[in-house]
């Protein structure tokens, strides 16, 4: 696997509307928290480009199910 | 009960042939019953008791031993005096048993009666008369057994009936039940009672019995004996009568038997067909119907409309039919329905998603409108248009970057009529950003020469922006103000061209300063524009700037005319190449490219998001037509701009920019996120795909560009981070995470192939996902009064995952 992302602190904290602090632990989980988006959003475009028999997933069958699975990630 | 009936008249048989006591009547028939065969008949009684004492079986009993009787009168005169005797003893038996007067009790009284039980002489006179019936009776039956059909009508429908039901008892009853008739006609003569009420009171097999007596019991007993060799015979007519007599008497019941019956013979297939589609008549046509259906079904499962109207001609025949056709006709007509909901669902949610397009662009068209309260032209509405837009999303580095223009112009003593118009719209749009408003209005009060910078703003503006949120027409100043604020972000550009969208009102009503003001201006552009021109515009401005400018204005005009026109889209793109090759310096050829492209861009990106704002804008300049055109436009000039786009990000590379990397990358990824998305993503899409494009070039120009400026670059740098925050979106150039981190990532997760165009996508997506995560972590933090988002925050989250 990759070395943990870099910038995501910074990211998380640029995003918050407040200036919140991430603590070291917790930004392991969200590492994890956004893997498992990137899972299932691969998962979901994979499955849409098998959809059009195409085994290269391309740039729109992600489009395609990005609202979907934000929706669902969203809760 | 077959077996003990069909043992106790053997055995009485047996028992009759070596007692023959004589008969006497019924109490001295039933002493001899007892005293020959007192076990016998207790036996038979017994059994008799045991079995329901129906009349059927009484008089299945009495069948059976009289045909036995007759069988062995036949063979031996014994046998029959036997038979008869027996015959008698059963009857008496029988008949005592039946004192209650029932039909089969009346019927053996009436043996009884008819046989010599009652006196000697009587017996002997019934003996014989009884002899005589069962021989005649077998020799009738034998010989008239054709015949026996014939006389048959009423009967023959029960005939049918009592040997169906016969079968299912036994074969050898039906034939006692012949024999039983037989005699009972004989009774006729001598009491006619008796028949009638058997034939009233019997079941089916009784009064079918006693019917067919009535009439003919010869036939009985033929038909009976010979079971099935006669049914057939027998059933043809039979089926013929049996019709008739269903048709006449009942329904359904009755005909079904019928033609069962009729079927199991195998009669006339006329008639069994005629009974078939009488039953289907009568009945409902449950197979006509079911295969209406069936088909229907069937049909209905591929195309409903053609189907059914193709099986509709075939099958219409029965009013029934015709109802079926109905209900396919409506379930059509509800799968039409349906289909055309789920059309509309579809135009729906396309024209939802074409709502939430417009969404967007209303709330950049607030800003606009205000721009337009300014007074704008129609150049100037459209920079205005988009610097409001713009504006609105990046309030804060637009008027940073304005004020960078705004000091860079008085750097240069170029942009101070730049600044004033930045102001202007800056202040209009802007209720955040009043401290850059404020430093661009103090600015641009200095300068002069805002109003030709001012477009040269629009222009870099655009360039930086083209692909965001920029549409309309004002390309020169929307440029350069792109290029202005290519320090800071893409707010700038937008908020300098929406500045400088007045000021290129002024230029374009004035039209008198281009060579000075193209000057500047393209001083300003070259400047601001992408990197590679800055360098060469900073050396050719003077010479060029008048060129340019003319060449700018020119195509800008052209610019704008096509926006009117859907087919003028070519001419930007000609004028670009042409101004391209007239240029003699890179510059040059890059700047008239990036006007020109720019406006492209600029149009390309505008027409969808600020067609509400347009609406508004242009109806005092523009036509209607123009957004539709525009729009129009905007297709065409997709391709025109992902040209000029590749043409200028091929002069970029030539000129070797500074963020090469970063630029280059995003450049070609825009280039191919242009090709892929400007037919296929949405305004709003391409909008941030253009606030991509747009920002790298914006940055590392205007930090390589103006020592001065990048002093005023700390200022709003600041500020800027501040709003940056704040902001939602793609406004952020950067991506959330680094694309080969993030590509390697979903590559692994995807375990196929991933195209490289993907990742700007998935930078969006991450984008917001992330906004979503830090939303909620932050909730769950401040919930738990902490300013720290700790681990348990985010395990609360990961369960929305579960």
């Amino acid at each position: 696997m990759l070395k943990k992302p870099p910038k995501l602190k910074s990211t998380i904290r640029s995003k918050a509307k407040g200036n919140v602090d991430i603590a070291a632990g917790s930004e392991a989980m969200i590492e994890l928290l956004t893997l498992l988006f990137l899972n299932s959003l691969a998962e979901e475009a994979k499955a849409k480009a098998f959809e059009e028999k195409s085994a290269t997933i391309r740039a729109h069958h992600v489009k395609a199910v990005s609202k979907k699975v934000l929706r669902k990630a969203r809760g | 009960m077959d077996s003990t009936e069909d043992l106790s008249p053997r055995i009485l048989l047996k028992q009759i042939l070596i007692t023959e006591p004589p008969r006497t009547p019924v109490g001295s028939s039933e002493p001899h019953a007892a005293g020959s065969s007192e076990p016998r008949r207790s036996s038979r009684r017994s059994k008799r008791d045991a079995e329901p004492q129906t009349p059927q079986n009484i008089l299945r009993r009495s069948l059976r031993n009289k045909i036995q009787e007759n069988i062995t009168r036949k063979s031996l005169p014994l046998k029959r005096r036997t038979a008869s005797a027996v015959l008698r003893q059963q009857a008496p038996s029988s008949s005592m048993m039946f004192d209650d007067g029932e039909t089969p009790r009346h019927l053996l009284r009436k043996i009884l009666q008819t046989e010599p039980a009652k006196s000697p002489v009587v017996h002997d006179k019934v003996a014989p008369a009884e002899l005589q019936p069962p021989s005649k009776d077998n020799t009738a039956t034998r010989s008239h057994s054709s015949f026996d059909l014939s006389d048959l009508d009423l009967p023959d429908v029960t005939m049918g009936n009592t040997v169906s039901a016969a079968k299912g008892l036994s074969r050898k009853r039906p034939r006692q039940s012949l024999n039983v008739t037989a005699f009972e006609k004989r009774l006729k003569d001598a009491e006619e009672e008796p028949e009638n009420s058997i034939g009233d009171h019997s079941s089916l097999s009784l009064s079918s019995s006693s019917s067919l007596s009535l009439k003919t019991p010869f036939v009985d007993v033929h038909t009976e004996k010979r079971g099935l060799q006669r049914r057939v015979s027998n059933r043809r007519k039979i089926t013929e009568e049996e019709f008739s007599a269903a048709l006449s008497k009942q329904q359904m019941g009755d005909v079904s038997r019928e033609a069962l019956q009729g079927r199991e013979v195998g009669g006339e297939d006329t008639n069994l067909a005629g009974i078939t589609l009488g039953l289907s008549k009568l009945s409902e046509p449950d197979v006509t119907v079911d295969i209406v259906n069936c088909q229907t079904a069937l049909y209905d499962q591929h195309d409903a409309m053609t189907s059914n109207f193709s099986i509709k001609p075939t099958i219409m025949a029965t009013q029934l039919q015709r109802d079926i056709q109905e209900e396919e006709e409506r379930r059509e007509e509800e799968r039409q329905k349906s289909a055309e909901e789920e059309e509309v669902v579809t135009n729906m949610e396309e024209d939802e998603g074409k709502e939430n397009v417009d969404k967007t662009q209303d709330v950049s068209s607030k800003p606009e409108e205000k721009d337009n309260a300014v007074g704008f032209q129609t150049f100037d509405l459209d920079d205005g248009v988009e610097a409001a837009a713009d504006s609105q999303s990046e309030d804060v580095e637009g008027g940073s970057e304005e004020e960078e223009a705004a000091v860079g112009s008085q750097a240069e003593e170029e942009g101070v009529e730049q600044s004033p118009t930045q102001e202007e719209t800056a202040a209009d749009f802007q209720s955040e950003d009043v401290e850059g408003l404020s430093e661009e209005e103090e600015a641009a009060a200095e300068e002069d020469e805002g109003e030709e910078q001012s477009p040269t703003q629009e222009e870099t503006a655009a360039d930086s922006q083209s692909e965001e949120e920029e549409a309309a027409a004002t390309s020169q100043a929307e440029d350069k103000d792109v290029e202005q604020s290519q320090t800071e972000e893409e707010d700038g550009p937008p908020e300098n061209a929406a500045a400088a969208s007045p000021s290129e009102e002024e230029e374009a009503a004035a039209g008198s300063h281009p060579e000075d003001e193209g000057g500047s201006e393209e001083v300003y552009q070259l400047q601001r524009d992408d990197e590679e021109k800055s360098d060469g515009a900073d050396r050719q401005t003077d010479e060029d700037d008048n060129d340019e400018e003319r060449n700018q204005e020119e195509e800008r005009h052209i610019s704008r005319r096509a926006f009117r026109s859907e087919g003028g889209l070519v001419l930007p793109v000609v004028t670009a190449t042409e101004a391209h090759s007239f240029m003699k310096s890179k510059s040059y050829s890059a700047l008239g490219l990036n006007t020109s492209l720019e406006r492209i861009q600029n149009q390309t990106g505008k027409p969808d998001w600020t067609k509400p704002s347009l609406q508004h804008l242009d109806e005092d300049f523009w036509d209607e037509n123009d957004p539709a055109d525009r729009k129009n436009a905007s297709f065409h000039l997709l391709h025109v701009s992902h040209d000029a786009e590749v043409s200028r990000q091929q002069e970029d590379v030539e000129a070797a920019a500074e963020e090469a990397g970063e630029h280059e990358e995003e450049s070609d990824e825009e280039e191919d996120d242009n090709e892929d998305f400007l037919g296929k993503t949405p305004a709003f899409v391409r909008e941030k795909i253009k606030f991509f494009t747009s920002s790298p070039p914006a940055l590392p120009s205007v930090s390589k560009n103006l020592p001065a400026s990048s002093a005023s670059k700390a200022l709003p740098a600041a500020k800027p981070k501040q709003a940056r925050r704040r902001r939602t979106g793609l406004s952020r150039r950067k991506t959330v995470l680094p694309k080969t981190y993030l590509m390697s990532v979903f590559k692994h997760f995807a375990k196929t192939k991933v195209s490289a165009d993907v990742f700007p996508v998935l930078n969006e997506i991450m984008d917001k996902f992330f906004d979503r995560v830090a939303e909620d972590l932050e909730t769950y933090a401040a919930h738990a009064n902490r300013k720290t988002i700790k681990v348990e925050d985010v395990k609360l989250l990961l369960r929305r995952y579960v």
